[in-house]
């Protein structure tokens, strides 16, 4: 579905439900000279978003990344995009230690998120988190199989049988892509569902709120000219199940979702698929790990009992939300 | 009997309306550009400040009153 409306700071708006999510791409200010108009750049970032979403989805079993999946043969040649998505994934895998893992879609459907969970109504975090097992940080899988990907061109090599999920690394991805199409534009910022990449020739400051995933407001809020930001949580892909109840963020050791005694955590990056990596590795790290990964370029975590506890750059700029 | 005016006088008023329009007009943009508002640029223009850079990879601005906000959740 898409939404066009021009704001008080006259900017163009469209509104998406992309990636299971809700998606805005908004672009503003007068048109640079040498540029495309604004309205044209907007359409310009609105399919290449559609274009990730058909082509990076797990859901739709026509999608080029489901293609892949099914293909038995330990070799083909897929999308440029999908090629470009995976490799980039497997960089994330790489830089996070491997806590960020492409390789979970068995697990991730053993625990319950087999199909499209958009629009469906998550469990209660609160309830979650009184049945959660004992606290611990995640870790590394002892034999990650991300490493047995390799990526040439636009051929995908793994072994048989292997299937990828990109998860939240699609939406970074997706947003940068977008955003790399705005580049030219006075103001600009694409909100991928929480992964949020703002920038502009005009360097205009925007208001980033931090959502509570506990008290369903905003909680913190903070200015940003450029750079990305991304969040990570519990909040909305959480289910019950017979045991329990599960979610989407598994710690690669053991399959199963993880309960670090973080819910949510944000941070901020020079790129959205950078901040979407860096927001998982931190939820998925604990507190006082997440903490530490934060405080080169700012973040915030969310913990169990609701606090929000800020790191680097943003105990400096952050306040709490109008 | 209405009083008739020469060509030189008219030529004259309509100088000296053309100067002190001329002169409101300019007036009104110095205002508006001492305002932090450039009509060239649009009724936004006032946001375009520069901002204060932290030292990392993002730029965290210091304008009153930014462009539409965005909100970072887990989705």
């Amino acid at each position: 579905m898409i939404r066009n409306q021009r704001r008080e700071t006259r900017e163009l708006e469209r509104r998406l439900d992309l990636f299971g999510t809700s998606v805005r791409v908004l672009v503003g200010g007068p048109a640079s000279e040498g540029a495309p108009s604004p309205d044209l750049a907007a359409a310009v970032a609105q399919a290449v978003l559609q274009s990730c979403q058909a082509e990076l989805t797990r859901f739709d079993p026509g999608s080029e990344l489901s293609r892949l999946n099914a293909d038995p043969a330990p070799a083909r040649v897929t999308s440029k995009l999908v090629a470009g998505a995976i490799a980039a994934a497997i960089g994330a895998a790489e830089r996070s230690g491997g806590l960020v893992d492409l390789t979970l879609l068995g697990a991730m459907k053993d625990a319950g998120y087999a199909g499209s969970r958009a629009g469906v109504a998550p469990a209660s975090l609160r309830d979650a988190l009184q049945a959660a097992p004992a606290r611990h940080q995640a870790a590394a899988a002892r034999e990650p199989a991300w490493r047995w990907i390799a990526v040439t061109g636009r051929e995908v090599r793994r072994p048989p049988g292997l299937r990828v999920d990109l998860g939240g690394t699609a939406k970074g991805f997706a947003a940068d892509r977008a955003a790399a199409a705005l580049k030219d534009q006075h103001t600009f910022a694409v909100d991928a569902g929480g992964d949020i990449v703002i920038g502009g020739t005009g360097a205009v400051p925007r208001t980033v709120a931090i959502a509570h995933p506990l008290e369903g407001g905003r909680g913190i809020q903070f200015e940003l000219a450029s750079g990305a930001v991304a969040t990570s949580g519990l909040g909305t892909r959480i289910w019950r199940t017979e045991a329990g109840f599960a979610h989407h963020l598994l710690d690669p050791s053991t399959g199963q979702p993880a309960w670090t005694g973080v819910i949510q955590a944000t941070a901020l990056a020079a790129n959205g698929l950078e901040a979407e990596t860096l927001a998982k590795t931190a939820l998925l790290s604990g507190p006082e790990g997440g903490l530490q990964l934060l405080e080169a370029a700012g973040g915030a975590l969310v913990l169990d009992d609701g606090r929000i506890v800020l790191a680097g750059p943003l105990r400096e700029h952050a306040q709490e939300a109008a | 009997m209405t009083k008739r005016l020469s060509t030189k006088t008219l030529t004259l008023r309509l100088v000296v309306a053309s100067l002190a329009a001329s002169a409101a007009i300019a007036g009104g943009l110095a205002i508006q550009m001492a305002g932090g508002h450039d009509p060239a640029l649009g009724a936004g223009s006032a946001n375009a400040q520069p901002q204060a850079t932290s030292g990392s990879q993002s730029d965290f601005g210091q304008s009153a009153s930014p462009p539409a906000s965005v909100t970072t959740r887990a989705s």
